[in-house]
């Protein structure tokens, strides 16, 4: 079981430990049980108003007993499925971390989201009910063995009732689970179409038609999630009161029919009827948390399933710096390079190559192309993280093997077109506060954005303004290559100006290798050198100071 | 309160049946209890009447149907509640402008129509079992009372204090659940940087490191979160459990001290208290929860007014029609600001003078940020101009005929929202759709089944091509492209301006595009300019 499974990742034996608690809570609270209707006996027996001294010090003793052993189980589970959580959340996110980039964008990110959080949250916002589930069992067994103390016949018969009564509690339970999916897609429409109203408010204010159209759906569709959701709290109750209406039926069974088949137990009666109402909580506790252990156990599953499956997309030789490699390099060469993307059955695959490209230290090399040409795919062939099916990357005589790809890679700060901005300047280590003031005056986002610590003070800003900050982040790095797609596309007319006419030049002066994917046709002059994509064929185009080809 | 004038006013008609049938339940439950204390005391005497075992069979069964009646209808009449709610709520934001709405805000207003709603939809089921323990408390009580009066005294003393214990405690769990809730955040923060942030991750083993490193302080802190919640929830929980089992121990070691004659009833008060412990652990549960629900109303019901004189003002826009389908629409003197909240103007768009006529194709252009969204707004009537006027066939719009002046738009906005049903048009054309899926090449990715697209989750391309399929059947007088072609590839590209707009304009249509590929501007036949809010004056453009 793969709870179980998941326990057993902290090592040591949890389990056993979690046994001892939940017996000694039951036992405290059987205890408390027995010490009651003894007392109650007594007091009718006798017929004396007197409190038995000794008694109601055990009494308090179990109280006690039973309140530190409750707490200790759930607290000691949770921790240890905390514990076991942290552990697996962690090794998934390593395996994560060492993925390969292709694989990893056809893994589907919302599996993994959710895998990785709600899986997790699943297991552990249930952990206590996963404990007191284990208490419960003990309960009811040992609450069935003190009645057997007393009547072995009742002790049969109620066992007999509580097995019927929990087997048809339990089929209930599975047409009402069945309600509750029924109802998680009428709501999930439902929520559908409030989407469609706020998402498409602007739509439905220029039509309405449309408008009334979608009240009329909402209404509907709110209809119906009325008629399930009552379904489903119709087959509720009907669990519930049968819950409730058996336990009935097992005291009418202790103070009717056994007195009939057992004479000798007609005194111990009110023992029994206690019994059967202290088995109440843990019988109805138990079947509840039925569900919500058959819940935790398919989350947890899927957490140690997706274990498995992130072992496949681990790029080989991730991060390991096997060989030493020089920083220093004249050029960088991409030789016979062929990449194809993956077709549909009976059709052409587009193929992006071969390329053949060398790139000289110091160079201000242009990526131009329509959209689909390929752009964004050689910028990532170029930063190995696509492999290709052919050819190979050097850096001057040097072929890039996988062993060599973090050093390779650390010449490289990109700002790609889908870049993100990490709050956070994260493997900077010490920030270099002048440096980054500077480059911050510069980008004109000194008065909006300033770095404390290792942060920037805010994100949330138009793309434009994010991609500058990004720029800043990646030189802020000191790599020898910059690496840019359409930085310029989201900023505006002035600041495009500044950049290929201040900023770029600038930094070619400070010594930085650049290549820019490209659309502005104004500035193809700023480049030392342009190479056109066209279908994933690679042209080189010669550059005059005009900007004209 | 809020939840009890609710009640009273959405959904009155089953209170009557609805208290009797409860009564009747807690009756029943009273009389079991008399009955199991009574035979099981007879049952000393080995006298088992026949009498009391019929009388009996008819409280078991009078306690299920009562039971399960009241907990059916209250609950099915809780769902009628949510749903006068819900819907009026949708109706009512259906109706409110533009503004109003962005100015709520989305995130406030989903919130109210689906987390809001959907606590209601869980909590009043809890509050309805609540309220019938609760009845059913006071017959076990009177009950309890008739055996001896301090026992009652003492033991609902007790239970009171149960449920007020559990009621205080409930503040400082919540505080740890939302500690518990923000530190699982921060995993999720990170996880997220982590993913969306990939490539650049994979190019610097030191930023790996550092993302990596955050990750498992997140991780650690939810876990230590985490566990302390659920230390402080098992400690909530024993106590609660040991101050029921405590109101057994009060009835055998406490009340014997004062009560005298107590011996005579000690079995049936000790098999009552019993019965009493299951419904006070409920109430107590529950009576947190009262507040939650009337939080959640108290949310829905401010929402509720602001959009309530909003939707009014609104649906006085809706008094008239258009004397004729418009051959032309044009902005005069239109002028539009932005303010911050302290009324500072920050951006000013206009005055804006513009027409576009039918059977023409008017393009517009201009950098980011200056102004060619807020135009298209303005110019399609979803916000009022600050002043100024907009024009239909050279006449000034009356505010009676805004709505119907907005129903002559078809408009794919930059930020535009494809919906799977294809509720705009009533009679879905077959083969129209068909054919226009084959141009459009999304044949073999998308179908129209019952009025509704097989999928839409395609590339934001795919999805304007199908958004422009929607515009089409819709077949209004004035079509509103912004940006359309940016996202589709040089075929589609070419098809859209040298096919579909051409096509448009033949067929009479009041044709606004918004766009940056600059080698079909001369298919327009207007060309706007726009710079920082401004038009700038037409540079070849045929003169209004």
């Amino acid at each position: 079981m793969s709870l179980l499974r998941l326990l057993h990742l902290i090592g040591g034996k949890p389990l056993r430990k979690l046994i001892a608690f939940a017996s000694a809570s039951a036992l405290s609270t059987t205890l408390v049980l027995s010490v009651v209707t003894f007392a109650a006996q007594e007091i009718d027996r006798t017929r004396e108003e007197f409190v038995n001294l000794p008694l109601a010090a055990l009494f308090l003793v179990a109280l006690l007993t039973y309140v530190i052993f409750e707490t200790r189980l759930v607290e000691r589970f949770a921790a240890d499925i905390e514990q076991a959580i942290d552990l697996l959340r962690m090794k998934l996110i390593y395996r994560l971390r060492h993925a390969d980039l292709w694989q990893l964008e056809h893994f589907g990110q919302s599996r993994l989201f959710t895998n990785i959080t709600q899986s997790c949250k699943v297991v552990s916002s249930n952990s206590q009910y996963l404990a007191l589930t284990t208490r419960s069992v003990i309960q009811i067994g040992m609450i069935l063995i003190y009645i057997a103390t007393v009547s072995l016949l009742s002790c049969i018969m109620l066992t007999a009732l509580l097995a019927v009564a929990t087997t048809v509690y339990y089929r209930l339970g599975l047409s009402l689970e069945k309600c509750q999916e029924v109802l998680a897609g009428d709501e999930g429409k439902l929520f559908e179409c409030v989407t469609d109203l706020l998402d498409g408010f602007k739509e439905q204010r220029l039509s309405s038609r449309r408008s009334g159209a979608l009240g009329e759906e909402f209404n509907q569709l709110s209809l119906h999630t009325v008629s399930s959701r009552s379904e489903m709290h119709r087959q509720g109750w009907q669990q519930f009161v049968f819950g409730e209406t058996m336990f009935n039926l097992m005291l009418g069974l202790v103070v009717f029919v056994i007195p009939l088949y057992s004479p000798s137990v007609r005194t111990e009666l009110v023992k029994i009827s206690a019994a059967v109402l202290f088995m109440v909580p843990p019988v109805f506790g138990l079947m509840q948390s039925l569900t919500v252990l058959r819940a935790a156990k398919a989350a947890a599953g899927r957490m140690m399933e997706l274990e498995g499956e992130l072992i496949n997309i681990v790029e080989p030789c991730s991060e390991e710096l096997r060989e030493s490699f020089s920083p220093e390099f004249s050029e960088i060469r991409m030789e016979d390079m062929e990449f194809a993307y993956p077709a549909p059955e009976g059709e052409t695959p587009f193929t992006l190559g071969p390329l053949n490209v060398t790139i000289k230290r110091g160079e201000v090399v242009f990526i131009t192309g329509g959209n689909g040409s390929g752009k964004s795919s050689l910028i990532k062939l170029l930063t190995s993280l696509y492999h290709p099916d052919r050819g190979h990357l050097y850096q001057d005589k040097l072929v890039i093997t996988p062993s060599l790809l973090v050093g390779y890679r650390a010449l490289m700060a990109p700002v790609f077109s889908d870049f993100h901005l990490f709050t956070h300047l994260y493997g900077l280590g010490e920030v270099d506060s002048p440096a980054a003031e500077e480059l911050l005056g510069w980008m004109e986002m000194d008065k909006v954005v300033a770095i404390t610590g290792n942060q920037f003070t805010r994100t949330e800003l138009s793309t434009g303004q994010r991609k500058r900050l990004a720029l800043v982040a990646a030189l802020l790095e000191k790599k020898p290559i910059l690496i840019l797609d359409e930085w310029a596309a989201d900023q505006d007319a002035y600041f495009r100006k500044k950049f290929y006419r201040v900023i770029l030049p600038e930094l070619k002066r400070r010594g930085l290798t650049i290549i820019a994917v490209t659309h502005d046709d104004r500035y193809f002059d700023a480049a030392d050198r342009r190479l056109h994509l066209e279908y994933g064929r690679l042209t080189e185009l010669h550059v005059n100071r005009e900007g004209q080809v | 309160m809020r939840l009890y004038k609710a009640v009273l006013k959405e959904i009155p008609e089953n209170l009557k049946p609805l208290l009797l049938m409860n009564i009747l339940s807690a009756v029943a439950t009273m009389s079991l209890v008399a009955l199991v204390s009574t035979a099981a005391n007879e049952g000393g005497t080995g006298q088992i009447s026949g009498r009391l075992m019929l009388m009996f069979a008819i409280t078991v069964t009078l306690y299920h149907v009562t039971h399960i009646y009241t907990l059916v209808t209250a609950s099915r009449d809780t769902e009628r509640l949510i749903h006068k709610l819900r819907t009026g709520l949708f109706d009512l934001i259906r109706r409110t402008d533009l503004v109003t709405i962005e100015k709520i805000g989305h995130a406030a207003l989903q919130g109210v129509l689906t987390q809001d709603t959907q606590i209601l939809a869980e909590v009043l089921p809890m509050v309805v079992i609540g309220f019938q323990q609760a009845v059913m408390l006071l017959f076990l009580a009177a009950y309890l009372a008739w055996l001896s009066p301090l026992a009652c005294l003492l033991a609902f003393g007790l239970a009171g204090l149960t449920v007020a214990i559990r009621f205080s405690r409930v503040r400082a769990l919540r505080i740890m659940m939302k500690a518990a809730d923000d530190a699982e955040k921060r995993v999720f923060d990170a996880l997220t940087e982590l993913l969306h942030g990939f490539k650049e991750i994979r190019m610097n083993r030191m930023r790996a490191d550092d993302v990596t490193s955050t990750l498992a302080d997140a991780s650690r802190e939810s876990r230590t979160s985490s566990s302390l919640l659920k230390a402080q929830w098992g400690r909530n929980y024993a106590v609660i459990e040991a101050m029921l089992f405590s109101l057994v121990g009060i009835m055998v070691f406490v009340v014997p001290l004062w009560v005298a004659g107590f011996h005579a009833v000690i079995l049936p008060a000790t098999i009552a208290v019993l019965f009493i412990s299951g419904p006070v652990s409920t109430v107590s549960f529950v009576t947190p929860l009262v507040t939650k629900a009337e939080m959640a109303l108290e949310n829905i019901e401010q929402i509720k007014e602001r959009l309530f004189s909003a939707a009014k003002s609104a649906s006085s826009e809706e008094s008239e029609l258009l004397e004729k389908t418009p051959r032309s629409i044009a902005l005069k003197m239109a002028e539009l600001s932005f303010r911050d909240e302290k009324g500072h103007s920050l951006f000013k768009v206009g005055p804006l003078n513009a027409e576009f006529c039918a059977g023409e194709i008017t393009m517009i252009t201009g950098g980011n940020g200056s102004g060619k969204s807020t135009l298209l707004r303005m110019l399609t009537g979803l916000i009022p101009l600050d002043s100024g006027s907009l024009l239909a066939d050279r006449l000034e719009l009356r505010t009676g005929q805004m709505q119907d002046y907005r129903n002559q738009f078809s408009a794919i906005f930059s930020d535009f929202h494809l919906s799977r049903r294809l509720t705009s048009i009533d009679e879905t054309d077959q083969e129209k759709i068909s054919m226009m899926l084959e141009r459009f090449g999304m044949k073999d990715k998308v179908s129209v089944i019952n009025g509704t697209f097989s999928t839409i989750d395609l590339s934001s391309g795919q999805r304007k091509r199908l958004a422009l399929i929607v515009a089409e059947l819709e077949d209004k007088p004035i079509i509103v492209l912004d940006e359309w072609a940016a996202d589709q590839d040089p075929y589609f590209r070419g098809i859209f301006y040298e096919e579909l707009l051409p096509d448009l304009k033949a067929r009479g249509k009041i044709i606004i595009s918004v766009t940056h590929d600059d080698r079909w501007f001369h298919l327009a036949d207007r060309m706007y300019r726009m710079h920082e809010g401004q038009i700038d004056e037409p540079d070849g453009a045929t003169q209004i």
